[in-house]
């Protein structure tokens, strides 16, 4: 078998000019940057309060600038077809088409998700990969971490109907977890160490994931191809926003992302980062060498990995193994936040799992690539508390300038005196010159989608792209800000040991005013009190003050404004923030779109598991065969009597799980309730179900014999 | 008692019967056999046989549908739900939530 390594020169070594050069740029425009941020201090960095202006700005400039490279350097590999070390480019295609394939289980971990939407993109994966042709190299694994009986229940009954419905029986499993330790890492690891030996590749799906068939058979063939790689990572593209912060954030990344990721791509080459969906992994490697060890500090550092792939990825990488991101792969696509709440509530589990990260920065053996992924990581949250310190320095300089005296002598033997200069040419240019490491990049993108005519079509037409444009970076701008103070808090909050709870996503409801108001009030206050300080002190600073301080004032109506999906819609109407997959959606996603228009039940897990026939029977059959112990039997009667008596109400979650895990006591519960009179709640519930029509299964749809049956 | 017509739309289960409490047992009788996934024409086949057998009877016991449907041939047209058993596991060195290794 051709290895990647054996074609051409060695990716080691262009990796390591690549990063030089890379480093040189950046070095050197951090420099030149904090030269000119020098001589823009009053003082030119003499007192202490401008020595930390300046370290600061170094630091959050070296942040904004690598972003610029990366991004310039990802045009330029655009510009000339794209990156010729990449994966997609170093295997001839024909070669790759004629790969054969291996025993692969995609893996589809979930907790607490909306349960239409995720099997919706599960059930769209399915039917592309059966179009391949190739489904007889593929198991499908639900691997569910749900606690609450009411979601587990339903994503059982929605994981038999989905079953039915695609012939996939025995095709696609599911499986649920009693106790969720370790979280997703450790539910990926009971798959692991119950199938695991059974496939040489897993893919890693998240629960807002889709694939197409066609990506899932190209990452096998690369992986086949290429046995020294463990990960091949693919960059997801966003789908399905609807309210206008999702869709900002899809055009966004739709625009700007390929720069971005080739870019990336190539500066990482064979040491990239794993993102923990959306990639194919080599099972045998992982089982023996991606074990997440248990941090053993105090506060922060102490339990579970939370973001656990840059970890996986660099133990990988230490044990020899390949990773690599594969911008090339079309058809992988994930769904971005809907709201800038629910945004925040995913970021605030990101700082804590990204700032555990310093744990492993200077660990034993990782690579310089992973230390620097794990750098970034760090600083992508870091930087935010960083800006916040700069913007208080910034404060105290100019309010120590304007309130106390110019002291001419600081030093008493000083030979001449040390008064403030200020230089506006310097300001001048040191403003422009960060204005074009901000926007340089999208303009490069937006000149690259004006160049392309299919893609220029695709988003709307060019003068529907430029708007967009500005509406994106409008946006942007009015959430640079609160992102900035909601980060600060977390990481302190991260810093300082508070609990973050781990949550599946809203990805359907938008953000209430009350809601807004409460949760922005702080940012609120503290905006309105530094732009009032910074009016009294100066006029010019107020100004100064303006970009940061109004976003953050208005946050709340930013933020509900943002979560609507009406104005999200509207501008899709119109033809605004417009992706290529919106406009000409392959079939993947139009399957993810029919099916996500089929509505929900009406009765929630617990008591169609109890009334509906079909339902109990499945639950009874899954349910846990358990020994009856007395005490056993004991709780089971009261539960039985308490439930059937006075509905799923009076039962907590906790019973409700007992009672739906044990077989016997469904089947009594089942019998019981049908014989409720009308006024009981479970009364009530038959005639609500009596009442509405409900979707009847074909009755000869699954009359076969194999595997486990149950009689009703 | 009183007779009554079943609706024998394959499309849904929704009877407007539950005005007639003396109905009930009948009404959810057919709507429990349609949910189980027998075909109208046979559900409202047993409906008849049930309702014939009642027609001396008075206020029907809460229990005694139950019994009766359960014993009647219409039962073994439920839909038989069948669930494939997972893959067999492998080798499995590790508990439930045990690391990957």
């Amino acid at each position: 078998m051709t290895t990647l390594l054996k074609r051409g020169v060695g990716w080691q070594a262009r990796a390591r000019w690549r990063r030089c050069l890379f480093l040189a740029c950046l070095v050197g425009s951090v420099t030149a940057a904090g030269w000119a941020m020098r001589e823009v201090l009053p003082y030119h960095g003499a007192k202490p309060v401008e020595v930390v202006i300046l370290t600061l700005f170094c630091l959050l400039f070296a942040g904004i600038n690598a972003g610029f490279w990366i991004a310039l350097y990802g045009f330029v590999l655009r510009c000339r077809g794209g990156d010729p070390l990449s994966p997609l480019r170093r295997i001839p295609t024909q070669e790759l088409q004629a790969t054969g394939l291996a025993p692969t289980a995609i893996l589809f971990p979930i907790y607490h998700e909306e349960i239409e939407r995720s099997f919706a993109g599960l059930r769209a994966t399915y039917r592309s990969l059966a179009a391949t042709g190739e489904l007889a190299h593929f198991e499908f694994f639900v691997l569910s971490d749900s606690r609450d009986p009411e979601i587990w229940l339903a994503e059982r009954e929605a994981w038999f109907k989905m079953c039915d419905e695609l012939g996939a029986h025995g095709r696609i499993h599911y499986r649920r977890r009693s106790l969720n330790v370790k979280r997703k890492p450790g539910n990926i690891g009971d798959f692991l160490a119950r199938w695991g030996e059974r496939y040489r590749y897993m893919v890693v799906l998240d629960a807002d994931s889709v694939m197409t068939g066609a990506a899932l058979v190209r990452l096998v063939q690369l992986m086949e191809q290429s046995p020294e790689v463990a990960i091949l990572q693919t960059a997801p593209k966003l789908i399905n926003a609807q309210t206008l912060h999702a869709r900002v954030q899809q055009f966004g990344a739709s625009l700007y992302g390929p720069l971005f990721l080739v870019g990336l791509a190539a500066l990482q080459l064979g040491e990239a980062a794993f993102w923990g969906h959306n990639a194919v992994l080599r099972v045998a490697p992982f089982r023996r060498h991606g074990r997440l060890p248990q941090l053993r500090g105090w506060g922060l550092f102490r339990g579970s990995v939370l973001s656990h792939d840059f970890v996986e990825a660099a133990l990988l990488r230490r044990a020899g193994y390949e990773i690599w991101l594969e911008p090339g792969i079309d058809g992988s696509y994930e769904e971005a936040p809907p709201t800038l709440v629910d945004e925040l509530a995913r970021d605030r589990r990101w700082v804590k799992g990204n700032l555990q990260h310093i744990a492993f920065l200077f660990g034993r053996g990782f690579s310089a690539a992973h230390r620097m992924t794990f750098l970034h990581g760090i600083m992508n949250y870091g930087s935010a508390l960083l800006w916040l310190v700069f913007l208080a320095a910034v404060t105290l300089e100019t309010a120590l300038l304007v309130l106390l005296p110019v002291e001419y002598f600081p030093e008493p033997h000083l030979p001449y005196p040390l008064w403030p200069e200020w230089r506006p040419d310097w300001a001048l240019a040191l403003v422009s010159v960060t204005l074009l490491v901000l926007f340089l990049p999208k303009l490069l993108a937006l000149l690259e989608v004006l160049w392309d005519s299919e893609r220029r079509r695709a988003m709307g037409g060019a003068p529907r792209v430029a708007t967009s444009v500005f509406v994106e970076i409008l946006v942007s701008a009015l959430l640079a800000p609160i992102r900035m103070l909601a980060h600060a808090r977390f990481v302190v909050a991260a810093l300082v040991g508070a609990q973050v709870s781990w949550a599946g996503q809203n990805r359907t409801r938008e953000t209430p005013w009350l809601a807004a108001w409460i949760r922005q009030a702080p940012g609120t206050a503290l905006a309105l009190a530094w732009s009032g300080f910074a009016w009294w002190l100066d006029v010019r600073f107020f100004l100064w003050s303006l970009p940061v301080a109004v976003p953050l004032v208005f946050a709340a109506p930013i933020s509900v404004g943002l979560s609507r999906y009406r104005a999200g819609l509207a501008l899709r109407r119109r033809g605004w923030l417009l992706t290529p997959e919106e406009s000409m959606p392959p079939r993947v996603l139009r399957e993810l779109e029919d099916q996500r228009k089929v509505g929900g039940d009406r009765l929630s897990g617990f008591p169609r598991a109890v009334l509906l026939p079909l339902s109990n029977a499945l639950h009874r059959q899954l349910a846990r065969k358990r020994r009856a112990t007395p005490l056993r039997a004991q709780r089971r009667a009261r539960l039985v009597t308490a439930c059937s008596r006075s509905g799923p109400g009076a039962l907590s979650a906790a019973e409700k799980g007992f009672l739906a895990e044990d077989a016997d006591a469904l089947a009594e519960l089942h019998r019981l309730v049908w014989a409720q009179p009308p006024g009981t709640p479970w009364g009530q519930l038959i005639e609500a179900v009596l009442l509405t029509p409900v979707p009847l299964p074909d009755a000869a749809a699954s009359r076969e014999s194999c595997g486990r049956r149950s009689p009703l | 008692m009183k007779r009554i017509s079943i609706d024998t739309g394959p499309s849904s289960t929704a009877l407007p019967l539950l005005s007639e409490p003396a109905l009930l047992p009948l009404t959810r009788a057919y709507a429990y056999l349609r949910l189980a996934g027998v075909a109208s024409p046979a559900a409202a086949a047993a409906m008849a046989r049930l309702q014939s057998r009642f027609a001396d009877a008075g206020p029907l016991d809460p229990d005694v549908w139950w019994r009766e449907l359960a014993a009647d041939p219409v039962w073994s047209d439920r839909r038989t739900i069948v669930v494939r058993a997972p893959p067999a596991l492998g080798r499995r060195k590790c508990s439930n939530d045990d690391d990957p290794a």
